[in-house]
């Protein structure tokens, strides 16, 4: 952990991100405007809400007619996860100036805490910001092309695009299960255990997402992790 | 219908924006001045991991409605590229390619 990574580090790490962001953003454009949302509107949810899964539920919601507090009460449930991948985040970063939260908690997306946090080297608030501008400017560029051009695309490459983000996923969270045994058997278990909560059909949505993570990573904590590759790592006493 | 009305279209994105912004403000400034018992610290650096795996499955199952077998191979290539070779370029960008040749021949 004696390496810092730099904001120019952050361009690096960010381009996947892009990569991913931008097929799901241009369908997240194309399907708003299948609903009637206009213009403005359609660029103020990337612009402002900025969370990839709460806008589709959204412009799902609205197609259906459902009501303005429902919708944001969902969002809020959806998005406690960010609750967690936050603190998360605030732990590995360390004291940071004060004035300087507010811009670092808006970018905390799934995508930018997956790639900051499964890095080795030490962070600092520099890369974050620039993983977390990357993704900002390319979710609203390709909310803005699929509105606009979202109908040139044939729906076999919009089809085929819905893949980016799982891969990301995949690509970030292999090569980590491999490296530890107990990251592979929390990350198998989490993922049986959500599949499972959602056949189920307890919870409001969301939830079973946040359970599943506040559950398998503290039960986690009780596993020993005996890492391959030179880990110093211990589970806590 | 909702977004025949701007204002309350306008509302509905800020009411929204503040259920997203404040999950991910909040454990910024709980956690800064916090002194953390070692269970919970370790209970924090395992989230990376536990939400990636519940954040794949399973919704990659549906990432590619309808279409199962092109799902399958594009996420399996992108697994089995990613754990022998590891990078992201090239399991997100050849993922994408076979999802797409599949349901090309399909």
């Amino acid at each position: 952990m004696s390496i810092k990574l730099t904001a120019k580090d952050g361009i690096k790490a960010g381009i996947p991100i892009v990569m991913g962001y931008i097929p799901v953003a241009i369908a997240f454009g194309v399907l708003a405007r299948s609903v009637g949302v206009s213009m403005l509107h359609t660029q103020l949810f990337s612009l402002m809400v900025f969370a990839g899964a709460s806008q589709f539920m959204a412009i799902n919601l609205i197609a259906l007619g459902v009501g303005m507090g429902q919708i944001v009460l969902t969002t809020l449930l959806m998005n406690f996860r960010h609750f967690l991948m936050s603190a998360s985040l605030s732990q590995r970063l360390g004291a940071q100036p004060r004035s300087r939260l507010p811009l670092l908690a808006f970018g905390v997306t799934d995508e930018v805490f997956s790639v900051a946090m499964t890095r080795k080297e030490a962070l600092s608030r520099h890369f974050v910001w620039v993983l977390q501008l990357m993704a900002y400017l390319s979710w609203n560029a390709g909310t803005f092309a699929g509105y606009w051009l979202g109908d040139i695309l044939p729906p076999m490459v919009q089809a085929s695009l819905g893949i980016a983000l799982y891969a990301l996923f995949v690509a970030i969270l292999l090569p980590e299960m491999r490296r530890s045994r107990q990251v592979l058997l929390l990350a198998l278990t989490a993922g049986l255990f959500h599949t499972l909560l959602n056949l189920v059909d307890l919870l409001p949505a969301g939830w079973n997402l946040v359970a599943v993570i506040v559950i398998v990573s503290w039960m986690g904590t009780y596993v020993p992790s005996h890492n391959k590759k030179g880990g110093h790592e211990d589970a806590a006493e | 219908m909702l977004q025949n009305n701007p204002f309350l279209m306008f509302l509905l994105i800020l009411g929204m924006m503040a259920a997203t912004y404040i999950p991910r403000l909040i454990p910024f400034y709980m956690i800064q001045d916090l002194r953390l018992a070692p269970r919970f610290k370790r209970f924090l650096e395992l989230i990376p991991f536990t939400a990636l795996g519940a954040l794949i499955l399973p919704g990659v199952l549906t990432s590619v409605p309808g279409q199962p077998l092109a799902m399958t191979l594009g996420i399996i290539f992108a697994a089995f590229w990613a754990w022998c070779k590891g990078g992201i370029m090239v399991p997100v960008a050849g993922a994408i390619a076979i999802v797409y040749m599949v349901l090309l021949i399909g």
